[in-house]
């Protein structure tokens, strides 16, 4: 492998790897806040029943 | 609580569209418009990865000491959530910097790895926070997995300076003298050219470290906060 | 030959299902798992003191004094310090009553 093979190999990983932790992180964030808008609609409505 | 969300969704997004451009411009000064190396050749640009890797590490290391710190002192989730967090990236970092020196060392060392001091160093480094994040998944009451976490934060990041010296004296004491260079960059004759990509890299990799910082210091806090709802609820 | 008495027989065998749960839970609970990965988590925490103490030792039993490994007693007292003084500092804060 020349040596642009061990740059591009370097590269390639690494913002493969940041890409991949950054797909991870902003999916495990949306089923995250769609769990917490659920619950804040079962709050609401439990309210409106209440009142 | 949705309004106050907005102006630091907003924020967040333009740091992340900062860190993209510093990235692409460190990317292009780093790649095309720097030199290569007098000796390494063209596998020195590894090292505009490698230096800022490391670093962002450390800073990660160290605000994962804060916030160990002043949970134990203060005991306010927010704190137990930034040592999470830089917890997580600090390990992401470490794995970086271990993988891109492997890749550096093979066409300049001849060898994938080497229990050269450095790299010992690195790897107990690695082990130590991964480490912290198991010991968190494992203990199951929210509370004590925060509090043992947060010591193994604080004895983890004091013991580092202690781990290098260590290292460093069994590695290249009683040895022959090394064929192997240690990584060292020259700043005595360094191309100005290659200190311009190594900067913007380095701001590149801060930028896009706190972004990631902002996104999973929100995923914990939103965890959190789903937490105490159901509690409230009553399961 | 005798047969065993039949109450013998199904007192083996329940004796082996509550050994089999009872071995299956006692693997199971992550409080096990823990208490096996503690020493691992605090295993690179004590390297310094395991390579210091290998050093030290070394000298000591080679030429019966420390002489080049004076650093290395140097380095297990600096640790002995700050542990020591962080336990005492962290006491309070940690232990909850």
């Amino acid at each position: 492998m020349g040596a642009w093979g061990f740059v591009g190999l370097a590269y390639g990983i690494v913002w493969g790897i940041i890409l991949l932790y950054l797909i991870s992180l902003k999916r495990r964030y949306n089923s995250a806040q769609a769990e917490l808008d659920v619950l804040s609609s079962v709050e609401a409505t439990d309210r409106d029943v209440k009142k | 609580m949705k309004k106050g969300a907005q102006p630091i969704k907003k924020r967040r997004g333009i740091l992340g569209a900062l860190a993209l451009i510093a990235i692409a411009v460190g990317l292009y000064r780093g790649l095309a418009i720097a030199p290569p190396d007098a000796y390494q050749g063209q596998v020195q640009r590894i090292m505009y990865l490698h230096l800022p890797s490391i670093l962002t590490a450390y800073l990660s290391y160290f605000l994962v000491f804060i916030g160990s710190g002043m949970y134990l002192w203060k005991r306010e989730k927010r704190d137990d959530i930034l040592a999470h967090s830089a917890a997580e990236l600090g390990v992401l970092f470490t794995a970086l910097t271990i993988i891109e020196g492997s890749i550096w060392g093979r066409p300049t060392w001849g060898v994938w790895w080497t229990w050269d001091a450095r790299l010992t160093l690195t790897a107990i480094l690695l082990l130590i926070y991964i480490g912290y994040l198991m010991l968190r998944s494992l203990i199951e009451d929210e509370n004590r997995a925060a509090s043992a976490a947060a010591v193994l934060g604080i004895i983890g990041f004091l013991d580092i300076p202690l781990i290098h010296m260590s290292v460093y004296w069994w590695r290249t004491l009683h040895q022959p003298p090394s064929i192997l260079q240690p990584n060292k960059a020259p700043w005595e004759n360094v191309h100005p050219s290659m200190l311009i990509a190594l900067t913007i890299s380095f701001v590149g990799f801060l930028l896009l470290y706190f972004y990631l910082l902002s996104l999973r210091y929100r995923f914990g806090e939103m965890r959190c906060e789903i937490k105490a709802r159901r509690l409230a609820r009553g399961g | 030959m005798r047969r065993l008495p039949s109450t013998w027989r199904t007192d083996f065998c329940s004796d082996i299902r509550l050994l089999d749960s009872a071995f299956v839970r006692f693997w199971a609970t992550a409080g096990l798992i823990l208490a096996l990965l503690l020493p691992l988590v605090l295993f690179p925490l004590m390297i310094p003191v395991i390579l210091g103490t290998i050093r030290c030792m070394e000298n000591i039993l080679r030429m019966g004094e420390l002489g080049e490994a004076l650093p290395w007693l140097r380095l297990l007292l600096g640790f002995d310090v700050i542990f020591l003084t962080l336990g005492v500092l962290l006491f309070d804060h940690v232990i909850e009553s």
